[in-house]
């Protein structure tokens, strides 16, 4: 016997009527999604993370969360790589806008203001094992995960990051390879550490901050500076790419006239990302299936359904994830 | 007489093996660690070794003798395997245990044997094993036979031993002859190109290469060709915390015997779980040539006749010689393994109905002329009385959009023949319309400018993200993508006709078949996307309804696919609706639960509101239920019930169906005369009561090659699972793609398939 289903007490949600398309197109589900490459790495790296990050940290979604307190807390935590790749891009970013003013920053001051930044870090983290709270002050000094988590090895840790920082800063200081860069992004062109905020042919809304760029006889250089070695993407850099895009949308330029380069401070080596109008294309594609992907996750993220958000479970990313506290899974596989 | 590329190990049921229990301890042990420890112990000391069922960090080693500690280490880990000391235990096959690792004990036994006493290598798996030389070499790429090795337990029968061959496909020249600085520009060109060509590059692919460092030989992937870079230029290399001047001091250093010179020729590949590219000697790299990719005058090469493989492997066995399991078994049986008449099952086709009430009988007898008869009216039968339904509001115009490359003739030939196609096919008129274009953006403008929603038939371009952008703008079109190269070629046949193979004379009549045969396949694609139903079979054995649940190969997407077959009484009688969605957790192999539990749902509510709740249903998983996923589908299936899509007392069944089933279990029939064919489709073997493994396609529409059976596991939630297997042999029966010949999967596994691969086909996969 027929009968239909909408008598029933609880239809299923989200109903699709047979024959109709879904009135909701893909372009406009993409539509209030802000991409920005941090953001899809996350995503990449663990599911569970990103939806503390994003959605369980976030004091204005996610409302139905119980732990909202705990997971906002835990995001300010930071691990040795974040924060010393945070105050490396601050050293620099400073060094470059005073010198746009003619004020030149030696290299000691710079060593001595970046140790004094990681150091009180330190101090503040070793003296905040177990009663730290997280305060709005702009310039308190960051907690430190290594610490956090009490990792009996986090002084020695830090401290050989302190030192990558210094030798970084020196490096950027002194060897002949980045004088272009010294130079070129002193002048009064130049962006430094600049906000994207792009829609480059994309429904999506593309995110992010250029650490330098500048513009000599119609070429356009863009820098991005890493504390580390070279990952070896070079070409395949989706995040360059997506520098190359806001070049060209917010500069007017032409792809093949924009040089991207990393900057590798570990390794001492320049890697350059060639950049033509097919890649841009690829880069716009992958930039929206990124953010439908996005999109997707984005109803249970607000109505912090956290298992829709499957744990990565992987030891070296569970060890230095913020979220340790909260993540069931996380801390089996760390404390397995 | 029924025979399977199985051998039983002697003797049989009464098989007992002697294990010893090692613990193994190390930092941060995991189960790929142990598993990795049981693959070093093999290969090293020859000795089969397994993880322990149900005790942690401990393995099973095959010996009734103590074993000596063994320290293994590798670039990131270390381990130490040590004897328990307790008593030697004794795993036979009348427990559990037993039944459960003595296949598995047998099969690295056999492999230990193998690396010990033949040539073969091994790339990745130990499974797969290559002969040393080429079968022959053609076009620049050498074939190479292969061998896979599985393992079985039979009820009531032993452990069988499963071996399967192939052919797999490398360059004949290594990366050092197509990156060869030496060479003149022009000469680098065609190199490269040539290079591009095997590896599929431009369609977005990494290039799988072989790396053969002298001691084994590894997968890889293409990076650059870092031109002029040498082993010994390559600057500083890092590697398990020590230094190195260059690759060349690398080597030598590591790996004395390697063959190189300081200016050998270097590449950057990249190795899977390391995050960085290397530099490797070019001269020890290869292309892995895919299957798919191989040049249209090799496509057959890899076919091989049920005889043909029989052969060989009987030549195979011959080589391994009476005791190929060494002291684990007292031997093999010497002839393939046929199962009695009470394991093997035929199922009939069933009828199919067709357009205007028609209908195509069961075949009168099992027989290879009836079975053929049956396939020729199926196609005879569609084309005479159309399909079995069309939505009457159907849309009539299709556009056909084509790059202006392609040139108009081409374009308008396709258009109107394949108009005139699926007039044949609905009875309804049908009318195209062309759109040329430059690039995807303007022939999506164009498209939106005339209709918001239609059909399309696409003839892509070469823009790399194409597909995914005509997919994306065009929401709510049905679109056929064609690859213009595709159209190039057979609109060529037709031109000019298909060359013989001496490659003096053209044919034009074989120009025109092959022509109208493109035609023809592009048209059922089309009717599909239209949601016509072609044909259809009456029940899906005891089933109401098929649930398909399946995981695309980079697990970046999964589908669901219901199929409703039942009569007409029921509304609706008949539907095949599909849904992909996003698996965004690709590192995890299993879909989410709750994410699950939401797409099946939410691909009901697709059904018409006036619908008869499903009184009886078969789940199938494509593959195997990993992790969390039965709950997933348990709380669907509350909900299913809970919102009347599924009556409450409905019989619910679910299997594992195995496409792609390791075992590589293979089926012929011998005749009298020892030649094996294939045998006719529906033909299978109860394993037991929870397997079965059975051939929709064989005999007589699979004339070159053999037959590649599905695997069908009921686990504990099927209370019958020939059941199953009659719905899946159903399921088969439309083989709407291809009406003349029969089709390997049940036509919502196929959908699923294909959902799974277009969307993968719109992935851009180079930038990260």
């Amino acid at each position: 016997m027929s009968h239909q289903l909408s008598f029933f007490d609880s239809p299923p949600a989200n109903e699709v009527q047979e024959g109709n398309v879904d009135q909701t197109t893909r372009a406009e589900r993409i539509s209030k999604i802000s991409w920005s490459y941090s953001r899809r790495a996350v995503m990449e790296k663990c599911l569970r993370n990103y939806y503390y990050e994003y959605y369980g940290g976030n004091k204005r979604t996610a409302t139905q969360e119980a732990n909202k307190q705990l997971i906002s807390q835990l995001k300010q935590l930071k691990n040795r790589y974040a924060r010393t790749g945070e105050i490396l891009h601050l050293v620099i970013s400073t060094y470059l806008r005073k010198a746009k003013q003619g004020i030149i920053w030696d290299e000691n001051r710079l060593v001595s203001w970046a140790k004094d930044l990681f150091s009180k870090d330190i101090s503040f983290s070793q003296s905040s094992i177990g009663n730290w709270k997280p305060t709005n002050e702009k310039y308190s000094p960051s907690m430190l995960s290594e610490f956090y988590y009490q990792d009996p090895t986090a002084l020695s840790k830090c401290l050989f990051s302190q030192d990558r920082l210094v030798a970084a800063i020196a490096s950027f200081m002194n060897d002949p390879l980045y004088s272009e860069f010294r130079q070129k992004g002193s002048q009064g062109n130049s962006t430094i550490e600049g906000f994207i905020k792009i829609r480059p042919h994309t429904p999506c809304l593309v995110d992010g901050r250029v650490d330098l760029a500048y513009i000599e006889d119609s070429k356009v250089t863009i820098v991005d500076w890493k504390l580390g070695n070279e990952d070896g993407i070079g070409d395949d850099s989706l995040q360059l790419a997506a520098y190359g895009l806001w070049a060209v949308e917010s500069l007017k330029c032409r792809a093949e006239s924009i040089r991207i380069c990393k900057v590798h401070f570990s390794s001492q080596k320049i890697v350059n990302f060639e950049c033509n109008s097919q890649v841009l294309h690829l880069a716009r594609a992958r930039i929206m299936q990124d953010a439908e992907r996005m999109a997707f996750l984005e109803g249970y993220g607000k109505n912090a359904c956290v298992e829709a958000f499957t744990p990565c479970k992987q030891t070296a990313i569970c060890q230095q994830c913020s979220f340790l506290a909260i993540c069931d899974d996380s801390k089996e596989i760390t404390y397995a | 007489m029924l025979e399977t590329n199985i051998r039983i190990i002697q003797p049989g049921m009464n098989l007992y093996v002697w294990v010893r229990q090692a613990t193994v301890t190390g930092p941060n042990l995991t189960t790929e660690l142990i598993e990795k420890s049981c693959g070093v112990i093999r290969s090293r000391y020859h000795l089969a070794a397994v993880a322990h069922p149900k005790m942690p960090n401990t393995i099973l080693i095959a010996s009734y003798h103590q074993i000596n500690p063994v320290h293994l280490d590798g670039e990131d880990w270390e381990l130490d395997v040590t004897d328990s000391l307790k008593p030697s235990e004794k795993l036979t096959l009348l427990d559990e245990d037993g039944m459960r690792l003595i296949p598995k004990l047998a099969e690295r036994a056999l492999l230990a044997q193998i690396a010990t006493s033949s040539s073969l290598w091994t790339m990745d798996s130990p499974r797969i094993l290559y002969e040393a030389k080429p079968i022959f070499i053609e076009n620049g790429i050498a074939a190479y036979r292969r061998y896979e090795i599985g393992s079985i337990f039979i009820k009531n029968v032993g452990i069988g031993i499963v071996i399967d061959t192939g052919v797999a496909f490398f360059s004949k020249e290594s990366l050092a002859y197509y990156f060869d600085s030496k060479s003149d520009a022009t000469e680098r060109v065609l190199r490269e190109r040539k290079f591009m060509q095997l590896i599929r590059r431009q369609d977005g692919q990494k290039g799988t290469l072989i790396y053969d460092n002298g001691r084994k030989k590894t997968k890889c992937y293409f990076v650059s060709p870092s031109y002029g870079m040498t082993c010994a230029t390559t600057g500083t290399l890092r590697i398990k915390n020590q230094s190195y001047d260059s690759l060349f001091d690398y080597y030598k250093a590591t790996n004395p015997n390697i063959l190189i010179e300081k200016d050998t020729p270097a590449i950057r590949v990249s190795f899977q779980n390391m995050d960085r590219p290397q530099p490797v000697a070019a001269d020890h790299v290869w292309v892995r040539v895919m299957n798919e990719y191989l040049p249209n005058s090799m496509r057959d090469i890899d076919k091989i006749t049920p005889n043909d493989k029989r052969n060989i492997l009987i030549n195979f066995w011959g080589i391994l010689g009476p005791k190929p399991l060494g002291q684990m078994a007292p031997g093999i049986e010497k002839q393939f393994w046929r199962p009695s008449k009470d394991q093997i099952f035929q199922f009939p086709i069933p009828k199919l109905d067709f357009g205007a009430d028609n209908v195509l009988a069961t075949p009168k007898e099992f027989s290879n002329p009836a079975y053929s008869d049956h396939f020729r009216n199926r196609s005879q039968m569609l084309r005479k009385f159309g399909c079995y339904q069309v939505p009457p509001n159907i849309c009539r115009t299709f556009y056909c959009a084509y790059p202006k490359t392609l040139g108009e003739d081409a374009a308008k030939t396709l258009a109107v023949d394949l108009a005139s196609e699926l007039q044949k096919l609905t009875k309804k008129p049908m009318v195209s319309q062309l759109v040329s274009y430059d690039n995807i953006s303007e022939a999506i403008e164009q498209l939106r400018d005339l209709d918001q929603n239609g059909m399309v038939v696409f003839v892509l371009n070469e823009e790399p993200s194409a597909y995914y952008e005509a997919e994306f703008q065009l929401p709510g079109w049905r679109i056929k993508r064609i690859n213009k190269s595709t159209v190039e070629e057979h609109f060529l046949y037709l031109q000019s006709g298909v060359k013989d193979k001496s490659n003096k004379s053209s044919s034009m009549e074989t120009g025109r078949r092959r022509w109208s045969g493109f035609v023809s396949m592009t048209a059922l694609d089309v009717i599909q996307l239209l949601d016509v139903t072609p044909y259809r079979v009456d029940s899906l054995g005891p089933y109401e309804s098929n649930l398909i649940i399946d995981v695309g190969h980079d697990r970046r997407f999964f589908a669901v696919s219901l199929l409703i077959s039942r009569p007409n009484i029921k509304t609706p009688g008949f539907r095949i609706i599909s849904h992909t969605q996003h698996k965004v957790d690709h590192k995890e192999e299993a879909i989410n639960p709750v994410i699950l539990m939401d797409e099946i749902t939410a691909l009901f509510t697709r059904l018409p509101k006036k619908f008869d709740p499903l009184t009886s249903l078969l789940i199938i998983r494509d593959g195997k239920f990993v992790k969390q996923e039965p709950d997933g589908l348990n709380n669907a299936l509350l909900k299913l019930k809970a919102t009347g899509y599924i009556s409450q007392d409905a019989r619910i069944d679910w299997v594992e169906v195995r496409k792609d089933t390791q075992k590589v279990i293979r089926l012929w029939d011998v005749n009298e005369t020892s030649i094996a064919h294939n045998p006719l489709m529906g033909t299978g073997i109860k394993l037991d009561d929870e397997m079965v493994i059975m051939v929709n396609t064989g005999a007589p529409t699979l004339p070159q090659a053999t037959a590649d059976p599905i695997l069908i596991v009921a686990n504990g939630h099927c209370c019958n699972v020939l059941d199953a297997a009659q719905a899946n042999f159903s399921g088969a029966q439309m083989n709407w793609s291809s009406p003349r010949v029969a089709q390997r999967l049940h036509i919502g596994m196929k959908r699923t398939d294909e959902d799974l691969k277009s969307r993968s086909a719109q992935e851009v996969r180079r930038l990260r």
